[in-house]
């Protein structure tokens, strides 16, 4: 062992960090070599006096400072977690409260609006301006008695249907596919409609539909002859007749128009008014204008086939359903005598 | 149980920061003055031994506290808080070590290696002590010169110097500060001691 590889061995030496192995062999050199007895000698004077620094003190200020730093940081870290954090108390029933809102205003423009737009939609439709000329020729082609039933779906059967009542709106129209009950079945679903709403406190938009519904009505009772075209009109862009409920509200508007093309008007109307004098209707009256005849009378349920049947020996007839009466409750029927 | 979580868990028991340490994870700002007052000591006297400069000693170890509160949550452990925090405060002193040369590069002719072929350099900033160093030289003088030729070190010497020899850690905690492997460790040692002993040979003369 040379002595240049002794160095950082007697370094090793002098705190025991030198392996076993080689303490020997180093130990030997050492006994033989007086340079490196001196470096040996050197190596421990120079640990001892690094060992032998004085330690320096902390100044005071050392720990005051670092903790006046940490005890703000902690701080700042509490403020960033509040910030994240503590608004939570305040704004979360704040948002709660504007969700809320939102949700309450969205659902009351979806339920004003949906009807208005089903409407929109139903007026859209080719079905809804179905020639009139068809109608009355399949009309004619059916019984009397199964028109009764599609014209007036009875109350009972469709208070029935609860909430929903889009599946038998839609068998009805299928049923009514190319029949002279289009106009009623038109209407039909939008009276589901606000009949599927629950019958509870009229909403506004019920209550504008209502008055709407007698504006038409009104205009049609002072109409002259020869308007009925654009009566008709009307009466398809005006609003759905109004809930069975709302029914009785409104007990001058007309359950049921029934529009006869007869040769006579006249004569034809004096037919049926003696007919509804028969059968006991009540609050008849009559309108003449222009040889067009307009009759007007409540008339019990029961007595609707017979008219109908009178009035079909007249002409042709085309009934449009513009509101439907409890089951049982006298029906207000407006008709209209003109020529075809 | 594995090898390596059983040497974790020792760790963690025999940590006697462990409890502060934990306390200090839940933002305890409080319980960090136990860890200030318990190393603050030790760790200005590694940065003291290091840089030579009481007061920047005093800067190093402010930044290695804070920087150890800021990243206290991040701690994990896996070696003992004292070598993760004093392995923080090694890093910012070598930092400073490594800016004041940039600048005495650029401003002055560095100290080199005592042992090297300008070893009269050291002389000529130390005052020729003669041949009788032990009658003549107050012992604070002879710390100055001390410091002085530590000073002269290289910086990755100089660490493992002052952390081994003046404070007296493992060589396992030196590692663990230094991220080195502990062969590495004490290769650099006994390469600082034996340039250390030749600094101190010159500087103080006709010695030991």
């Amino acid at each position: 062992m040379t002595c240049n590889e002794m160095e950082s061995r007697l370094a090793a030496l002098i705190d025991g960090s030198l392996p076993d192995e080689e303490t020997g062999r180093v130990e030997a050199h050492l006994r033989s070599c007086g340079d490196c007895r001196k470096t040996l000698a050197a190596l421990r004077a120079s640990d001892a006096l690094v060992k032998g620094l004085e330690d320096v003190e902390p100044p005071p200020w050392l720990k005051t400072r670092v903790m006046a730093r940490v005890r703000e940081e902690a701080r700042e870290r509490k403020r960033v977690f509040q910030r994240l954090f503590y608004p939570l108390h305040i704004k979360i029933p704040i948002q709660a409260l504007a969700t809320v809102l939102i949700a309450v205003v969205a659902w009351n423009v979806y339920r004003t609006g949906e009807p208005d737009f089903r409407q929109a939609a139903v007026q859209e439709s080719p079905e809804a301006r179905a020639p009139a000329p068809a109608a009355d020729a399949a009309m004619k082609a059916e019984s009397p008695a199964a028109r009764g039933k599609k014209a007036l779906a009875p109350p009972a059967a469709r208070e029935d249907r609860g909430g929903r009542t889009v599946e038998p709106a839609r068998e009805r129209a299928g049923d009514d596919a190319a029949a002279p009950g289009r106009a009623g079945s038109v209407s039909a679903p939008a009276t589901d409609d606000e009949a599927s709403k629950g019958a509870g406190a009229m909403s506004r938009p019920e209550r504008e539909r209502a008055a709407r519904a007698l504006a038409p009505e009104q205009k049609a009772m002072k109409a002259p002859a020869g308007a009925v075209p654009k009566e008709a009109a009307n009466r398809d862009t005006a609003p759905p007749g109004a809930a069975p409920m709302l029914s009785a509200a409104v007990s001058h508007g007309p359950d049921l128009d029934i529009a006869v093309r007869a040769r006579d008007p006249v004569s034809a109307a004096a037919e049926v008014e003696a007919l509804l004098r028969t059968i006991g209707a009540q609050a008849l009256d009559r309108q003449d204008r222009e040889g067009q005849v307009t009759l007007k009378a409540r008339v019990r349920p029961e007595h609707l086939e017979t008219l109908r049947d009178k009035m079909k020996s007249l002409g042709h007839i085309r009934e449009t359903v513009q509101a439907e009466p409890r089951q049982g409750a006298p029906l207000t029927i407006r008709m209209e005598f003109r020529s075809p | 149980m594995p090898v390596p979580v059983t040497d974790a868990l020792n760790r963690m028991t025999d940590d006697e920061d462990a409890d502060v340490v934990h306390r200090c994870r839940k933002g305890d700002a409080e319980a960090f003055e136990v860890l200030v007052v318990r190393h603050q000591k030790r760790m200005l006297n590694v940065a003291y031994r290091m840089l030579g400069d009481y007061d920047e000693a005093c800067d190093v170890v402010q930044e290695a506290f804070l920087a150890a509160w800021r990243a206290i949550r991040s701690f994990r452990g896996e070696a003992k808080f004292s070598t993760w925090l004093y392995g923080i405060a090694v890093n910012r002193a070598r930092n400073r070590i490594r800016q004041s040369q940039g600048r005495s590069s650029r401003e002055t002719v560095p100290i080199d290696d005592p042992g090297g072929p300008d070893a009269g350099g050291l002389r000529r900033e130390v005052p020729d002590c003669g041949e009788s160093a032990d009658g003549r030289l107050e012992r604070k003088e002879i710390e100055a010169r001390v410091q002085q030729c530590i000073a002269a070190l290289e910086a990755e010497h100089r660490e493992v110097l002052v952390l081994r020899d003046i404070q007296g850690f493992s060589y396992e905690e030196i590692a663990g500060m230094l991220d080195l492997p502990e062969g590495t460790v004490k290769s650099r040692l006994f390469r600082a001691r034996a340039v250390l002993k030749d600094s101190l040979v010159r500087v103080l003369g006709d010695w030991p």
